[in-house]
């Protein structure tokens, strides 16, 4: 059956070809709100966690002044003009600083997943070794349990 | 008399559970049960209504030497104390779940909250075992209890009382929004705590693209308690990013009369949370007869039902679609409105609270 949802979907796909589709500031809108979304992982990833970090390490120094009361966002306005210089100041060294972080945990990451897969590679490898070698021992040993064809001497009538 | 006791973390004034609390004592007391509420965390205005859960009283032997009949329904929705003392009780423990939003959406904005989250969660699997029932808002929380080892589950959706929505709504902010609206252009609106899982960015981003390509003086309200302040400031700077600040207003700390004139004011309803357990906002809109446009995630198709257009994905390209075809059709408008109307009504408080007590009693019963 076909949907209301279907409908929309194909309208949406009929605006896209239009030529004056705006796809650029479609594109700014998709990857603004895409920063903003879980990032995918398993919690106990290192990579999740570095990516984690490198998210965080941006600092936002713009302090929210809004407010209800007018006396109130008049004060928290001024306080941020008159002190704006220096928390920008402060919050430029603890964004690079998050940033260096989050630079060295995403080498640890990368550095991980290198020796796992080199460990997997090793592991796949050893045991296509050991299976070889069993096989092998497998193959000596049933040649060895088999009884020697016992000898007929000559001119003995076939049964 | 049988008493069926209620206990839960945070009892608070404005909260969709507390207020599902209240019903299901009053329900329980008018079908002749006992029920008290003992909760952690009581807001002032909540406490001539509960007590400290450590003045909770197991029932004292009867002349027969018999327990007194009691059953302790627990809240689950995040991290207690209490969850382990509960377990702790000799008397028949029922859970009803509510759901646990799960961690990953904290991660980013508010760690400490991500990790009680996951607390929560090693919590509810600990319960498990000492439950003998439980309750769920909808088959999706259903589910999750089952796949914990859960025992016997039954589907309660949360008990609301539509009639409180016929009260009158805040003259103020109905005039301040009913003039905006004279400048035309559609008025959006979201209510739901400011949180990471409710996908309030989302909103803005498809709000954005509406305006570019349908409407340019279509305006957004994002109604709700900043619970996540960082996610909070982020949503402020997107709508800046996106050059729709001015038609975002951000809205908390919202009294009911307020709440209740902007969705008088509201034209559609958006929703593309990834995460509930019920969603009790989509129904309040469809009380007021906005029709609703929601992505399709978690418990929302089983609350919404044919009511609502549901969407498989929520890129903004195709949310203003979505949104721009329920403003402009008048026949599907209408439709979304009646069924909604439908919706409300099986979700009625009647409804509800027969539906409470098919799924208690004969569990109580059993379980005496």
């Amino acid at each position: 059956m076909f949907t209301v949802a279907d409908e929309v979907r194909a309208e949406a796909e009929r605006l896209t070809a239009d030529p004056g589709f705006p796809a650029t500031y479609l594109a700014r809108v998709r990857a603004a709100a895409a920063r903003l979304g879980v990032t995918e992982g398993v919690q106990d990833d290192v990579r999740s966690a570095a990516l984690l970090l490198e998210q965080q390490a941006v600092i936002d120094v713009e302090a929210p002044v809004a407010s209800r009361a007018l006396p109130q966002r008049l004060v928290k306005q001024s306080v941020r003009k008159l002190v704006g210089w220096y928390v920008r100041f402060l919050g430029h060294q603890v964004g690079i600083l998050g940033q260096a972080t989050a630079r060295f945990a995403l080498s640890v990451a990368e550095r991980l997943d290198r020796m796992e897969a080199a460990q997997a590679a090793d592991r796949e490898a050893m045991a296509a070794e050991i299976a070889a070698l069993q096989a092998r021992v497998a193959e000596l040993e049933a040649r060895s349990s088999t009884p020697p064809e016992p000898e007929v001497p000559a001119g003995t009538p076939e049964s | 008399m049988t008493a069926v006791h209620q206990f839960l973390p945070v009892f608070a004034a404005g909260d969709a559970i507390g207020a599902h609390v209240l019903r299901i004592r009053d329900t329980l007391r008018a079908a002749g049960y006992e029920s008290e509420i003992f909760a952690d965390d009581i807001h002032p205005p909540m406490r001539k209504h509960a007590r400290s859960f450590l003045d909770f009283r197991a029932p004292a032997d009867g002349p027969s030497g018999k327990k007194g009949r009691v059953h302790l329904l627990y809240h689950l929705s995040t991290g207690s104390r209490m969850a382990a003392w509960l377990a702790e009780q000799p008397a028949p423990l029922a859970v009803d779940y509510h759901n646990i939003t799960p961690a990953v959406y904290f991660d980013r904005w508010q760690p400490a909250a991500a990790q009680v989250a996951r607390e929560a969660r090693a919590e509810m699997r600990r319960l498990a075992s000492s439950t003998s029932y439980a309750l769920a808002d909808s088959s999706f929380n259903a589910l999750e209890l089952t796949e914990e080892g859960y025992p016997d589950t039954a589907v309660v959706p949360i008990l609301i009382d539509f009639a409180e929505y016929d009260a009158a709504p805040d003259t103020a902010t109905l005039t301040r929004l009913r003039r905006r609206a004279e400048d035309g252009g559609a008025q959006w609106l979201f209510v739901g705590r400011v949180a990471a899982n409710k996908c309030q960015h989302d909103v803005v981003a498809a709000f954005a693209a509406y305006r570019e390509l349908f409407d340019p003086r279509a305006r957004l309200s994002i109604v709700g308690g900043r619970t996540l302040l960082l996610y909070a400031r982020a949503l402020e700077r997107l709508a800046h990013e996106l050059g729709v600040a001015d038609a975002v207003d951000f809205t908390d700390n919202l009294k009911f009369p307020q709440l209740l004139a902007q969705y008088r004011a509201a034209d559609v309803f958006v929703s593309l949370s990834e995460h509930e357990g019920f969603c009790v906002p989509l129904v309040e809109a469809m009380h007021f007869g906005v029709p609703t446009v929601a992505f399709a995630s978690t418990a929302v198709p089983e609350t919404v039902g044919d009511a609502t257009l549901l969407l498989a994905d929520k890129d903004p390209l195709t949310v203003a679609v979505a949104v721009g075809r329920v403003l402009t059709d008048d026949v599907l408008r209408k439709a979304l409105i009646e069924a909604g109307h439908r919706r409300v009504e099986h979700f009625s408080l009647v409804n509800n609270q027969r539906r409470l007590l098919e799924a208690l009693e004969p569990r109580i019963a059993a379980h005496g």
